[in-house]
């Protein structure tokens, strides 16, 4: 009997290593080698319905599926056509001229209707896209291809609307009977891309729109894959083991090395869209500690922190310290300004001078005898920020200030800083240190300053100055785009100056591809190709040569790379000259006959190692079941 | 069956209701509890304005009172509705059906293959106590029992990535075209043997140390030595006196893990990048999804109470104290 039992459980777990070896022997030859396939780690995709989608990766899958009047290039000041071919600006109107061959996936024409109906979806208060178009004050359609906006700025509403709301098809749209739960699969738009495959969780795969009006703008690629996984790490392994061909938003640090080790991989840094900072809760109503309401106590602290220390620290030379409150990759940033200098001396001066004096613990208390005690919220997903926290304890201890560092998770987090009194929004913590991801080509992110924000809950710093706000409401309503920079370079001053966020840095993240099987995308877009802001990378991108994993597939592959030649080499600007479509791609990917079969011997053994397997589950109720039978 | 034994599955049918009815009520409250507002979380967007926080709000019920919003949610759930998920915005069942349909795949083959595993190490190792087969066996079982499933899967995934070649992610390979079911079979086993493995070993311990212990304790009974002494063979002794005796607390070991099928195995799903309920769940949390994770609990919770429900019949037939008592 024991012998017998013993056999067994050697037998399965040899069973489990021959499956195993069997397995990793053969590969399945199929038709996936022509999609290019990029893996986005983090929050996945929500919804295909653009007014309500939230999530980076759905706008981004979906921005060549649904196109816009205009769209940005890389620099994200000019313009170039899209569904509009035309479009002319004086200080109240702005009037588009649309393209006339443009149809939907379905092949109903697209004319002013459809964009008069878009930007009316837009505008209902359920849409995320309603702060965009506020601006709008009247749409005249003029002709089924011409179409007016009265606006109160043409030059945000450029930047802000035209360039955001997707075009919708009317005929699709106005039967839908609650526009704000339509999931919108599968997705109508008139893009260069359709949705033809979405797995919740898994993928989306998008194919190449043929008869798309724009013919220079037609996809290299038949097929393009956004795989998901719940985090950049497991998307990173995705890439090394061959699933995927390239990773987005970014590749974690600690795996950056073995990527960059390995032959296969092009492993390159891009233009920061992401930042980090500390906020400082000084709202006047708030519950934190009301020593933070001091400026004073605020620039001592902001002395006391060494933010290209922490760059460092939190990202090993994958970010740079910041002084303001947007990236540099935005278009309103403020060059004039600098990090305040790490002067701990000067901390201490700044602190003496006010009158925070040092009790007998070595703990500054106030005049009014608050201590300067503080609590640190960081969010727990991203580790690096514990230490980032920790170290500017250590700095502070140096002044006389007690800081205690808290990771949480974000909704923990969120319902601390924004907590309801009296069913009134009021800020509650101390200090947290969060990050922001900023678009380019808007100045939206200024707005999370306004006095009206906290009850909103994205403000977590409670700043309130009504010069802020007349400032602002001056440069959504400005004329032209330097006088909107401006404003917006005195705006990022005043912050500056008042300190109710202490920028910490900026990140250029690493992004890696399979340079074996991909390539002809511009690697300097903001956020870089696969960061969820360039939309030319699905149309730029191509196979360089299908991978050759499998000896049973050499032949198939040989006869591929043989006919793939390609004649576009250099990466294409989007703005000045078109992007072309090399024949010889098409060639390849539409050439590929039916995956290729395995030997009998594969099979066969396959299959006694399935029917193994299963001897196993059924041994043991069969076993299990004598056993009860002979008992009764 | 005796009228004591109906009467018994009556009980325990009583039982199963209201432990249902106790889980539809914690499994809305429990999540209200946690902090944090769905719509700021899923929203934190300078844009918002106030508005469209409220619209949202109206349209996922959120602005009503707390014991409104339970009575809907109890009609509504009788009505097959579980509501509608916040970040997918799509019926909770579309997305969580198809979720557990590929749990399904990987946890319960791995489950069994623990479950047969387990049993048999522990029937060997209990035999031969304090040998050094019983010590190494019962040092792997503990070792891996204790391992971190992240890490095991960690190790297997460079395992892959170095010497094996197996895809590291998802089910099948997505968007390839199968020229026949066996390349598929063949696809799907790649993609499923490491999640398999490392669920397996990671759940074997669990079944292997409860076997063990049981048969030790019933192999000192008086009855064993007896049989023993009468000259009994080993199999008859093991298979007939000890293992019947043992079999009881493995039993609902086994049903509860059974019933924790539906729910997933989030860590090696989330390492595998495994499309199933334990990375839903995942990432329900994170979004505050409340619809998605009522949902998903109150089939697992309902998964569970049927799993025991069978488990509390088999005892009755198994073992006549517990219906007579």
């Amino acid at each position: 009997m024991k012998k017998i039992i013993e056999k067994f459980l050697i037998t399965s777990i040899f069973v489990m290593i021959i499956v195993s070896t069997f397995l990793s022997m053969i590969n399945v030859y199929s038709q996936a080698e022509n999609i290019v396939k990029i893996g986005w780690g983090g929050t996945s995709f929500d919804t295909f319905n653009p007014f309500t989608t939230y999530a980076q990766v759905s706008g981004w899958a979906t921005s060549d599926v649904y196109d816009t009047l205009v769209r940005f290039d890389k620099t994200y000041t000019k313009f170039i056509p899209d569904l509009a071919e035309s479009w002319e600006m004086n200080s109240t109107h702005v009037v588009f001229h649309l393209v006339k061959n443009a149809t939907f996936h379905d092949g109903v024409p697209v004319t002013a209707y459809d964009v008069n109906y878009s930007f009316y979806l837009a505008s209902q208060p359920w849409s995320r896209l309603s702060p965009n178009v506020e601006g709008v004050e009247k749409i005249d359609i003029i002709d089924n291809y011409t179409i007016a906006f009265k606006v109160k700025s043409p030059i945000i509403f450029m930047f802000m609307a035209a360039t955001a709301v997707p075009i919708v098809p009317m005929h699709i749209w106005e039967k839908v009977s609650d526009p704000s739960t339509y999931p919108d699969y599968p997705p109508i738009g008139s893009g260069p891309f359709k949705v033809v495959d979405y797995r919740e969780g898994q993928y989306i795969l998008l194919q190449k729109n043929p008869s798309f009006f724009r013919r220079d703008w037609i996809p290299n690629v038949d097929k393009i894959m956004i795989v998901f996984y719940s985090d950049v790490t497991s998307a990173s392994n995705a890439l090394r083991a061959g699933d995927i061909d390239a990773v987005g938003p970014y590749v974690p640090v600690a795996v950056v090395n073995d990527l960059m080790n390995d032959p296969r991989f092009a492993v390159f840094k891009v233009r920061p869209v992401l930042y980090f900072y500390m906020a400082f809760n000084m709202y006047p109503e708030g519950k934190g500690n009301p020593t933070l309401r001091d400026p004073v106590v605020r620039r001592a602290l902001a002395h006391a922190v060494n933010v290209s220390y922490l760059a460092e620290l939190a990202w090993h030379g994958y970010a740079q310290p910041l002084a303001t409150v947007m990236p540099t990759t935005n278009i309103f940033y403020d060059p004039n300004l600098k990090p305040y200098e790490f002067n701990l001396t000067l901390a201490n001066q700044l602190l003496d001078q006010a009158g925070y004096k040092r009790g007998p613990d070595g703990i500054r208390v106030s005049p009014n005898g608050t201590p300067m005690k503080y609590t640190i919220l960081v969010p727990s997903n991203m580790p690096e920020l514990v230490r980032v926290g920790q170290q500017i304890a250590l700095w502070w201890s140096q002044i006389g200030v007690s800081a205690d560092v808290k990771a949480m998770d974000t909704g923990s987090m969120a319902s601390i800083i924004w907590t309801k009194v009296d069913n009134k929004t009021t800020l509650g913590h101390d200090i947290d240190i969060w990050d922001w991801f900023v678009t380019p080509g808007d100045p939206t992110i200024l707005s999370v300053f306004l006095s009206n924000q906290v009850i909103m809950g994205t403000s977590d710093s409670g700043y309130v100055n009504p010069e802020y706000d007349s400032l602002y409401q001056k440069m959504l309503e400005a004329k032209d785009l330097d006088t909107v920079k401006e404003i917006a370079w005195k705006m990022q001053e005043m912050l500056y100056r008042d300190l109710p966020y202490l920028p910490l840095y900026q990140v250029t993240a690493p992004q890696a591809y399979n340079k074996n099987r991909i390539t002809g995308f511009d690697l300097d877009w903001p956020g870089g190709p696969f960061g969820g802001y360039d939309w030319t990378v699905f149309l730029k991108i191509k196979i360089v040569s299908p991978t050759t994993s499998a000896p049973a597939t050499t032949t198939t592959t040989t006869g591929l790379t043989t006919t793939t030649s390609f004649t576009a080499t250099t990466p294409v600007s989007a703005s000045a000259t078109p992007i072309i479509s090399t024949s010889a791609t098409q060639v390849a990917t539409t050439t590929t006959t039916a995956a290729a079969l395995p030997g009998i011997s594969v099979e066969t053994s396959l299959i006694i190692a399935i029917i193994i397997i299963v001897i196993i589950v059924l041994g043991v109720v069969i076993w299990a079941t004598t056993r009860r039978g002979k008992a009764s | 069956m005796s009228s004591r034994y109906s009467r018994y599955v009556v009980r325990r049918f009583l039982g199963a209701i209201i432990a249902v009815f106790a889980i539809l009520t914690i499994n809305f409250f429990i999540f209200r509890i946690l902090p944090g507002n769905p719509i700021e979380l899923l929203f934190r967007n300078p844009r918002l304005t106030d508005e469209q926080i409220r619209a949202l709000e109206a349209q996922f019920g959120l602005d009503k009172p707390l014991i409104d919003q339970y009575f809907i949610y109890l009609i509504n759930v009788f009505q097959g509705n579980l509501g509608l998920s916040f970040f997918y915005r799509q019926p909770v069942t579309s997305v969580l059906m198809p979720r557990m349909i590929n749990s399904l795949i990987l946890v319960l083959p791995s489950t069994l293959a623990a479950i047969a595993l387990g049993i048999v190490a522990g029937l060997i190792s209990a035999w031969r106590r304090g040998s050094k087969t019983d010590v190494s066996i019962l040092l792997i079982g503990m070792s891996l029992y204790s391992l971190p499933t992240f890490w095991l899967g960690g190790i297997f995934i460079l395992l892959s990535i170095y010497y094996l070649h197996l895809p590291v992610s998802g089910m099948l390979t997505y968007g390839a075209v199968y020229s026949s079911w066996t390349d598929l079979l063949i696809d799907f086993l790649r993609h499923f043997i490491l999640p398999f493995i490392t669920l397996t070993l990671v759940m074997f311990g669990e079944f292997m140390i409860i076997m063990r212990n049981t048969l030790i304790d019933v192999l000192t009974e008086d009855y064993v030595t007896v049989a023993i002494a009468k000259g009994l063979s080993q199999t008859k002794i093991l298979r007939d006196y000890a293992l019947r005796n043992a079999m009881l607390p493995t039993i609902s070991i086994i049903a509860i893990n059974l019933g924790l099928v539906v729910a997933g195995a989030v860590l090696t799903e989330t390492v595998f990048s495994w499309p199933g309920v334990g990375r839903l769940i995942y990432d329900a949390i994170l979004n505050r999804d409340y619809p998605i994770l009522q949902g998903a609990f109150l089939f697992i919770t309902i998964s569970v109470v049927i799993a025991n429900l069978i488990a509390d019949l088999l005892y009755g037939l198994l073992d006549p104290r517990v219906r007579y008592g």
